[in-house]
């Protein structure tokens, strides 16, 4: 009976109880009323033979009382005379014969009558035939003696003939006793056969099998009872091997995926729709997260901590995408935000941790809702920072390349010349910017202020003079865009340091230039020797000595270039130039004056061909650069014969620049006036082009040999003729800056 | 020509930002106006560091630290406006953290969405082993307040480079 | 009244302290999130000031954490944080009030008023 398989024995058992029970209480009802009847029966059959004993008792005592009778008429019969006696005779007489004739009738009929203590009861008539048939006769007989028994009726008044009365009834009484006797016989067997003895047999025998029956049922019940439990049981420890090794599988696939959740190198885990991290998640991610315990976590909140404020708001919409069963799965999972997305992790030592971390997601869902989201993370920060290094060193070195493209036409040492330019006027810049002086608020404060920017713009400026004779465009381009931010600032009433933001910016990109050049020329543009360089001096006009010719060649290439944007020619005689015995830093500090002064002359000195001719002036314009040895140092004149300067124009512009007030331009000498060019601030804004106005150039060459070097700066014009700069380099520092002297002469 | 830094944005006002947030805190609690000075770059000899500092980490399209450091005498002289009369190293300490947190709140008022801006860490003494990178520049804004100089150090790069931005178009038409 | 005051700062601690007045009020301080929940449990204080940027638990987790423990808690927000957002964020959370540092005796005798009026 034992199942063997695993499918469920439950039903077939579950019917064979019911089966069972309903056999048992038949059974047991069958017995019960089996044993009911039987005891029905049997008090039947008591009461049956209580009455039966009643009606022996009965029918004995009729012989008893036909003995009395027959005793009481014997009476009658010997002793006539005692009245008494006779009297009482009588009265028994009647009285019992009355019983015997009632008792006789009951028998007969079924009546009431006295029993042998008095009582009153009721006898059913006597069913036996035999009995019946004796009651008859008794009772005719009876019917003969009543007659006789009626004389005596009246026991006190007995009839003078009692003797012979109670002779004759007497005789007529014989052979009653028999018949009483033969009655009583009858009555007495007659209850012991009734017909329910063999019913009662019947019943007997049912009721036995009822048991016999239920004592088997039961028994078939337990032994099944006991057979099914040791089906359970077997079934039982069956199941259990299995339980016990389905328990085996499931700890060791448990034990599988911890090993995973331990061992795996990303962040898998799922969320809920409340954002709430749930369930067993990977070791990884509390080292991704930087955060322990992360069961019951908010997702939003780690993400809140880890983002910027837009990236958090966006990354919040879209978890609520994830989860809206409406929206199709593949369309939300391809615009994941957090593909690839950078994340901050507050450093204790102050500022960030940045990583890359890119997040994926799986829906968990059924027909109707997304019960969870399976999210996996990877820390992909070492792929994105190569990958970023890679595209910038790419970048950087597109740069690099165009950057050398337009400085491979530059020799090497006119190249270092400019780098070392560059980088003074770019450390002088930010001593300016540096410079701690702690002036008193209002007007001296700005002026300070202004002051300082006055440094920059020079800087500049210089920078930017040679970045054009070397025909650096990039470098002409980036000064411009720092002049311009400059010139912004000057324009501005109220000056603040912070306005000079712009400018250090400015500065550092532009220092940042000069460091790239610098690298550059130490690895493409090699040292000494470059083909170029032989060119250029081929390229020089005139025999020119050795020393300065790349200055030479540097400021005549610029001549001509400016002259050829403005549609001008130029031409530069510089014989008998020399630099020997300077310093780099004079020689770098000539070169600068130089190119201002080639810059302006050409810009604004010098008039068109054209124009030229029609005042009687060779269409080539000339520039004249010549040497002198003074006691203390070199002298150079730079003369251009062009429009010279117009006082007059001058005088305009500084008032309008308002470098002097109406009544003193009024008041100066032209001598005077024309020196107010080396003034910082006559420049204008509109003359901001490449070649920059007459203005921050000569504030150069002023700030250059004067306040710098010390020498002598002497400016010479004669309107319409020529202008002619004289400047001095002392080779040893002097004592005084003299202020720039100023010489008009009329033809 | 391609240019050897790509600008693009006008990053000044960014780092404006950062100035304002100092000057807002003088002027709230003490009334007083700090001047700022011009800003230059630091060179490697320059010791900027001063007694207290705190430090500002700053993540978005400028990345990097921003500094605020200020010398004992300065904070002594900014305590009592807070009402204290203890000059504890603590409660100097704590001050200059007050300054900090002012500029960072301050900071991310206008910076806000696009940035990450740091809770400040402060510390002490001149460290001459604070790490200022030498791939980016690092300006200095000095501070003048009641006589005291404190300086705002920011080094900041530029990043041009920024994750880039999911489909935000396509985000809405899903939605 | 009794008072808890949350800032990492003790700097800040003790000048609200100061602007708060010393008489009749029962203060506390803590100095980040975690000590606050601790010492709001013990004390049960009528008003919290909370700053926000804190270490090992920030002031609006912290104000979700409290209000999850006592709905009626009056909590002003002192933070240097001046965006939007933020401000935004510590209302929806449940914070009564918003004071921005550096903030004024007057302004914080105002912000403390409001919390009691309904």
């Amino acid at each position: 009976m034992a199942d063997t398989g695993s499918k469920p024995t439950a039903p077939k058992n579950k019917r064979q109880p019911l089966v069972l029970t309903l056999v048992l209480l038949v059974e047991a009802a069958v017995f019960l009323i089996a044993i009911f009847w039987i005891s029905v029966i049997n008090s039947q059959e008591s009461s049956q033979a209580a009455l039966n004993v009643t009606e022996s008792k009965l029918a004995a005592r009729q012989t008893a009382l036909a003995e009395r009778v027959s005793a009481d008429l014997s009476q009658l019969q010997i002793l006539p005379a005692d009245a008494a006696r006779n009297e009482e005779a009588a009265t028994d007489l009647f009285k019992t014969f009355d019983l015997l004739a009632s008792t006789l009738h009951a028998f007969e009929t079924g009546a009431k009558t006295t029993d042998l203590s008095g009582k009153d009861v009721s006898i059913p008539a006597v069913a036996d035939y035999g009995a019946q048939q004796t009651i008859q006769q008794i009772d005719h007989q009876l019917g003969d003696i009543r007659l006789s028994v009626g004389n005596f009726s009246d026991p006190q008044h007995l009839p003078k003939d009692t003797a012979i009365q109670a002779r004759d009834a007497a005789a007529r009484l014989s052979g009653l006793t028999d018949q009483t006797d033969a009655l009583a016989a009858q009555i007495a067997a007659g209850g012991g056969a009734t017909q329910n003895g063999g019913l009662r047999d019947w019943l007997f025998r049912i009721a036995i099998l009822a048991v016999v029956g239920l004592v088997l049922t039961l028994f078939d019940r337990v032994s099944r009872s006991r057979a099914q439990v040791q089906a359970y049981a077997d079934d039982l420890s069956v199941k259990r091997e299995e339980a016990e090794g389905a328990t085996r599988q499931l700890a060791e696939a448990k034990a599988g995926t911890d090993l995973i959740m331990e061992t795996v190198d990303r962040g898998l885990f799922l969320i809920r729709p409340d954002f709430r991290i749930d369930g067993q998640y990977s070791r990884e991610l509390e080292k991704i997260f930087r955060t322990p315990n992360l069961n019951g976590y908010n997702f939003l909140n780690v993400l809140q901590s880890l983002l910027t404020e837009r990236s958090f708001e966006i990354s919040k919409d879209y978890l609520s995408l994830l989860f809206d069963k409406k929206k199709k799965e593949r369309t939300v999972l391809r615009v994941n935000p957090l593909a690839e997305v950078e994340v901050h992790f507050a450093n204790p030592a102050g500022g960030f941790d940045s990583k890359f971390l890119n997040f994926s997601f799986r829906r968990i869902a059924d027909e109707e809702s997304v019960s969870r989201v399976f999210v996996a993370v990877s820390d992909i920060t070492e792929r994105v920072r190569l990958e970023r290094e890679l595209k910038e060193s790419e970048a950087k070195k597109e740069r690099q390349f165009e950057f050398l493209l337009g400085v491979l036409h530059v020799e090497p040492r006119s190249l270092d010349d400019f780098l070392s330019t560059a980088r003074e006027q770019i450390g002088t810049m930010n001593d300016a910017l540096r410079a701690s002086d702690f002036a008193a608020t209002g007007g001296s404060r700005m002026d300070l202020l202004r002051q300082r920017l006055d440094v920059v713009y020079r800087a500049v400026h210089t920078i930017k003079g040679n970045a054009a004779m070397l025909k650096l465009s990039y470098f002409q381009k980036v000064c411009d865009t720092f002049e311009a931010k400059i010139i912004s600032l000057r324009d501005r009433r109220a000056l603040s340091g912070d306005d000079f933001l712009s400018v250090v910016i400015a500065q550092s990109e532009l220092r940042q230039d000069v460091e790239e050049l610098q690298d550059l020329r130490e690895r493409f543009v090699g040292s000494g020797k470059a083909v170029i360089a032989k060119e250029m001096l081929a390229a020089a006009p005139g025999n020119v000595p050795q020393g300065g010719a790349d200055i030479i060649a540097g400021i005549t290439s610029l001549a001509e270039t400016i002259g050829e944007r403005m549609g001008k020619s130029v031409t530069v005689d510089a014989r008998g130039f020399s630099d020997d015995g300077l310093s780099d830093e004079m020689r770098r500090a000539v070169k600068d004056v130089l190119i201002q002064l080639t810059r302006n002359a050409v810009s604004h000195g010098i008039e068109s061909p054209e124009e030229r001719e029609l005042i009687g002036k060779p269409a080539v314009a000339t520039i004249t650069v010549r040497t002198r040895r003074t006691e203390n140092g070199l002298a150079y004149t730079f003369r251009d014969d062009g429009r010279g300067l117009d006082p007059t124009f001058i005088r305009e512009k500084a008032v309008e620049r308002k470098l002097v007030s109406p009544k003193t331009a009024a008041a100066m000498s032209d001598q005077q006036v024309v020196a107010l060019i080396f003034r910082s601030g006559f420049s204008t804004a509109h003359d901001t082009t490449t070649d920059a106005g007459r203005g921050v150039g000569m504030n150069v060459v002023k700030d250059i040999v004067v306040d710098r070097h010390g020498g002598r700066l002497t400016l010479n014009s004669d309107p319409g003729k020529f202008t002619e700069f004289g400047f001095e380099i002392p080779l040893s520092a002097k004592a005084q800056p003299a202020p720039p002297v100023a010489e008009l002469s009329y033809t | 020509m391609a240019t050897a830094n790509a600008t693009v944005a006008m990053p000044e006002d960014d780092l404006k930002v950062f100035v304002k947030g100092t000057e807002h805190f003088f002027l709230h609690i003490t009334q007083l106006s700090a001047e700022i000075s011009t800003p230059f770059i630091k060179e490697q000899s320059d010791r900027v560091i001063l007694d207290f500092s705190a430090v500002i980490g700053i993540s978005g399209s400028q990345r990097g630290c921003v500094y605020y450091t200020a010398s004992r005498e300065m904070i002594v002289d900014l305590l009592p406006h807070f009402g204290e009369s203890d000059v504890s190293d603590d409660l100097l300490a704590d001050c200059v953290g007050e300054i900090a947190n002012t500029i960072s709140g301050n900071a991310r008022e206008f910076l806000g969405p696009n940035f990450m801006i740091s809770v400040p860490v402060v510390f002490c003494g001149r460290p001459d082993d604070v790490r200022f990178p030498q791939d980016a520049p690092v300006f200095v804004l000095p501070i003048e307040w009641n006589g005291h100089r404190s300086s705002l150090i920011l080094c900041l790069k530029k990043d041009d480079d920024l994750t880039p931005e999911f489909n935000e178009a396509v985000l809405k038409e899903v939605s | 009244m009794r008072l808890l005051i949350v800032d990492d700062s003790n700097l800040i601690r003790r000048s609200i302290q100061r602007e708060i007045g010393m008489e009749g009020h029962e203060i506390r301080t803590a100095s980040d999130g975690v000590e606050a929940l601790r010492v709001y449990e013990e004390f049960r204080p009528d008003i919290v000031t909370m700053d926000i940027t804190m270490p090992k638990m920030d002031g609006l987790t912290c104000v979700d954490e409290i209000l999850s423990r006592d709905e009626n808690a009056r909590i002003l927000i002192i933070s240097a944080l001046a965006d939007k957002g933020t401000a935004v964020e510590a209302v929806r959370r449940g914070a009564h009030g918003f004071l921005l540092k550096p903030f004024t005796s007057e302004t914080l005798a105002t912000e403390i008023t409001e919390m009691f009026v309904e």
